[in-house]
């Protein structure tokens, strides 16, 4: 590999560790997001 | 309306019917308006932009303003993400596991477990791009991806005991059992830390130290870098953080939500 | 009654437990043979730097033959629901924690004891000439890797996958250890003087004396119901 193959791979491996932390983070957050969502809707169903 | 003691009813079933009962009043919901996104301020979201920017402006300085070392040439700017991944990582990211874990033996306060938590999962994160993108620098530089030096060794074995610390928390489900145990180990792996390095250093005398950050001639337009990256990759953290830390806190309120919703 | 006699009944009641079915020690030597026959075969036999992997081997062998132990300490205790009787018992906690630490520690010995003699057989090592030094490194390294280890041990009991759960805790906070035992006890089979390896066994107390501290304060908190 090139030297700037090299430069290429060692930021390659921040990005993807970062943007991947960040998008498993932000998928937890729509989860609780629906979750919110749907105990809304259920507690004003029961009332 | 019954008083339940937490942590005593949460059976999967349960909240699947709570779905099926959810579906049905949809159309009630329809007419309500939106309530803002829960644990989202102004202040975090400036947050979130500044260290996004900064990082982006640090990935501009490290890529094309930084002149190119002399001796080792354009995969030294490597360095000016490694290094800094390394000093979160190793400074603020394992320490506030550490405090948080005393705090909350001390206080019986969740909030700092789920603290410890976050701050251990981006430590480990931060490792982790530390431990590769060190071999990926070194390999043209020294020909070869690793050295048995007393920093990376530190850092590996660093890495395997936090990591250990976040399954060691995948594997118990009950917040405060979860909290004390993890807290015992977080307390144990961090004081551990230097007397690891003591004795790989030991252990390492006779070698020469190939790889030492001081062999590098930073010049002052370097440096500059070197810092404006190291305060975005720290701004970063703390907002990431931040965010995870009210994720969670925000993930233990639903839970306590959902079990007084199917208790009515 | 004091403090330490208050251990050495806790400890007591595990040995004796140990001698009646001695299933715990036995387990753990044959382990630890075991490990010491397997690496043997990684091993080319008159490798000019045998002399540099044996004490790596012998020190594999004691680190994963104890863990068999430590995984057991508290298992007992759990089944049985003898652990609750034994917290509810009106002396301090940090007397249940030396008591368990004690009777560990003399398991691990025991079991380093004839994992060494067994060794040495194998590998021709004079044992006569070596016995006190290698004997002092196994106390050190026993009393550290008890005190990590009986703290941790009481950590993983409750969870379901406790025997992997306690290796992955305790091997990389074991590194100093393993490394400083396996150190000066290479000096030692070089025929050096046990002053050389100094430094090492100075890491060693040190390391004894940090965690011993430090897990008599925590044990209270890995064990709380």
């Amino acid at each position: 590999m090139s030297e700037l193959g090299f430069l290429f791979a060692g930021y390659a491996v921040v990005w993807v560790a970062l943007g991947g932390y960040i998008i498993a983070v932000g998928r937890r957050q729509s989860t609780l997001r629906r979750e919110i969502a749907r105990l809304e809707r259920e507690f004003r169903t029961g009332e | 309306m019954t008083t339940v003691s937490p942590g005593s009813t949460a059976q999967p079933d349960a909240t699947a019917a709570v779905a099926d009962g959810g579906a049905g009043g949809g159309v009630t919901t329809a007419a309500a308006a939106p309530l803002p996104e829960p644990g989202r301020t102004l202040w975090l979201d400036i947050l979130g932009v500044v260290a996004i920017l900064s990082v982006l402006v640090a990935l501009y300085g490290a890529i094309i303003w930084a002149p190119t070392e002399a001796v080792m040439g354009h995969v030294q700017r490597i360095f000016y993400f490694h290094m800094p991944s390394a000093w979160v990582a190793l400074g603020p990211a394992f320490t506030i596991v550490f405090i948080c874990s005393i705090v909350y033996l001390v206080k019986k306060d969740l909030r700092y477990d789920r603290i410890a938590g976050a701050s251990a999962e981006l430590g480990v994160l931060f490792t982790t791009i530390t431990l590769l993108t060190g071999p990926l620098w070194a390999k043209p530089i020294w020909g070869a991806y690793w050295t048995w030096d007393p920093r990376l060794t530190t850092t590996l074995v660093l890495w395997f005991i936090y990591v250990a610390y976040l399954m060691l928390r995948s594997s118990i489900t009950e917040g405060h059992s979860r909290a004390r145990l993890s807290a015992v180990f977080g307390i144990v792996g961090w004081i551990d830390v230097p007397i690891v390095f003591m004795s790989i250093r030991w252990w390492r005398t006779i070698h020469p130290t190939l790889v030492t950050g001081e062999g590098m001639n930073l010049d002052s337009s370097m440096e500059a870098v070197l810092m404006l990256s190291l305060a975005a990759i720290t701004l970063l953290y703390v907002y990431l953080l931040i965010v995870r830390v009210r994720q969670l806190d925000m993930g233990s309120r639903l839970d306590r939500l959902r079990q007084l919703s199917h208790l009515r | 009654m004091g403090f330490l006699s208050q251990a050495w009944v806790i400890a007591r009641k595990d040995i004796i437990g140990e001698l009646r079915t001695r299933e715990t020690v036995l387990s753990m030597l044959l382990f630890g043979f075991l490990v010491i026959l397997i690496f043997n075969f990684g091993i080319e036999p008159g490798l000019r730097e045998e002399n540099l992997v044996k004490p790596g081997v012998l020190w594999a062998a004691f680190t994963f033959a104890g863990i068999l132990g430590l995984n057991r300490s508290f298992i007992a205790e759990k089944e049985n629901d003898c652990l609750q009787g034994l917290l509810l018992c009106p002396v301090d906690r940090s007397v249940i924690y030396l008591g368990k630490f004690f009777g560990n520690s003399i398991f691990t010995l025991s079991m380093g004891l004839v994992v060494f003699l067994f060794f040495s057989v194998l590998y021709n090592v004079d044992l006569l000439q070596v016995a006190l030094p290698l004997g002092l490194i196994l106390v050190l390294a026993t009393i550290g890797f008890a005190a990590v280890g009986t703290l941790f041990s009481a950590v993983s009991v409750g969870l379901k996958s406790r025997d992997v759960i306690l290796s992955i805790l305790l091997f990389p906070v074991m590194v100093p250890v393993v490394l400083a035992a396996a150190k000066s006890s290479g000096r030692i089979l070089d025929g050096d003087p046990l002053s050389s390896a100094g430094l090492w066994l100075a890491l060693l107390v040190v390391y004894d004396v940090i965690f011993l501290t430090v897990a008599i304060m925590l044990f209270d908190y890995a064990v709380e119901e």
